[in-house]
């Protein structure tokens, strides 16, 4: 009972507070809920109701409510502003512009199949690429032609052993008694007969002598134990014609 | 034994590997059921049968293939439909629709009159042309073919003078986004 009673000073009892509050924040959320929008005159006027409230809240009940009154009084601000904004735009860009709202709010389905609605060739269009065809090139053509024709031309045989013995001579008839320096010794051999040469010194039939001036003298037969045969290392540079 | 183990499993990881590229193909596949429907993705029974697994590979393969596609900005999701649950892949952060804003604007008309219906989860054409033709938004022309290319892409499902969220708006927009959408189609058409 203490509490309807009026307190001094003439405020009204707390449940007053809170019934002023509930009545008001009550209105307002069923109002948002249908949609409808309370006028601008009226709702001022419920602004002004609760606005002196706010000095006299007590319990965390109050001060909720409070909270909901004056949310519920903004969000029917929004809706009444929003509302006469709208009012002077068209319908169908309204239309577009919640469009634009939904698909903020998308996150779509991913597909790889199907029709695709991106060009893939707008980069390729925009430098005005255009495929070449590779020609042919006659020098290409020629050359081909003529290593088809000289595999033709030139036949392959295997060498037995009685033509690396007759060449072994040859090459052994030429070189005995000569006396030459190694660059001068390698540019008279071709590397058939340098491999030659080196296949008669490892027989022994062949010995190569080195003197002080640096000159080598190709002799014939072994040297002794005590005068061993002088390595040469050659790259033979002779191009040599060989008969077919 | 525990040097035996890692080599027989290589063949068997190498295989999950093979599989997951082919996974992908499946799950971003659309394809439409006999009477029209648009279907995304592919059904987990079929999934069982093709790849000849048990229930727990195809949830180690899918977890694979999530983990892959998280990194890409992509999600593996999962939906019923038809009484058994179907897997497909969406975007996390949102991309491009396959819809006009226009479309997109009667869709968002549609989710909040869907939602405002409750239980019943749908909406009536009839409350849909009244607000979209009735208050000149579109002409019954455009309402038609909007209503057509929204059943197209499997949007909404229409049937006996009502219209109903398709797996694919489901899919696309969340509990939160539909609400937002809502409130939004609210204020500015309602």
């Amino acid at each position: 009972m203490s509490d309807v009673t009026p307190q001094p000073g003439g405020h009204p009892p707390d449940d007053s507070v809170l019934s002023r509050l509930w009545e008001i924040a009550h209105k307002y959320q069923r109002r948002l809920a249908t949609g409808e929008v309370v006028p601008l005159r009226e709702s001022e006027g419920d602004r002004k109701t609760v606005a002196p409230l706010a000095r006299r809240l007590e319990t965390p009940a109050e001060r909720t409510l409070d909270g909901v009154a004056y949310r519920s009084l903004a969000e029917m601000q929004t809706r009444r502003d929003t509302r006469r904004l709208l009012s002077n735009v068209p319908a169908r860009l309204r239309l577009r512009r919640l469009g634009f709202e939904v698909a903020l709010r998308a996150k779509p389905v991913v597909f790889l199949h199907g029709p695709l609605k991106l060009a893939a060739n707008g980069l390729l269009a925009s430098v005005g690429f255009t495929p070449d065809a590779i020609e042919p090139s006659l020098e290409a053509d020629a050359l081909r032609d003529e290593l088809d024709a000289s595999e033709r031309r030139v036949r392959m045989r295997s060498v037995e052993d009685a033509d690396l013995e007759a060449m072994r001579g040859e090459v052994k008839k030429r070189l005995i008694g000569l006396k030459l320096k190694p660059d001068a010794l390698a540019e008279s051999l071709t590397s058939g007969e340098a491999d030659l040469l080196s296949q008669l010194v490892r027989r022994g039939e062949v010995a190569l002598l080195a003197d002080r001036d640096g000159d080598i003298e190709v002799v014939e037969g072994a040297l002794s134990r005590s005068v061993p045969s002088t390595v040469v290392a050659l790259c033979p540079s002779r191009r040599g014609i060989r008969r077919v | 034994m525990s040097d035996e183990t890692p080599a027989e499993q290589q063949p068997q990881a190498a295989a999950d590997e093979s599989l997951l590229p082919q996974l992908m193909a499946v799950l971003t596949a659309r394809w439409r059921e006999e009477t029209g429907r648009l279907c995304i993705g592919a059904p987990r029974k079929r999934l069982l049968e093709a790849l000849r697994v048990g229930d727990e590979q195809l949830d180690a393969l899918l977890a694979k293939l999530a983990e892959r596609a998280e990194a890409l900005g992509l999600e593996l999701r999962d939906y019923r439909r038809a009484g058994d649950t179907w897997c497909c892949l969406t975007a996390t952060h949102g991309g491009p629709v396959e819809l006009s804003e226009g479309d997109q604007g009667v869709l968002g008309l549609i989710i909040h009159l869907v939602l405002k219906s409750g239980r019943r989860r749908c909406a009536t054409i009839e409350e849909l042309r009244e607000t979209l033709v009735g208050r000149e938004y579109l002409t019954e022309n455009q309402f038609q073919s909007v209503l057509r290319r929204l059943e197209y892409h499997g949007y909404v499902h229409r049937s006996r003078g009502s219209i109903a969220l398709d797996c694919r708006t489901t899919l696309e927009f969340d509990e939160a986004a539909q609400k937002e959408i809502g409130e939004q189609a609210r204020l500015l058409i309602l």
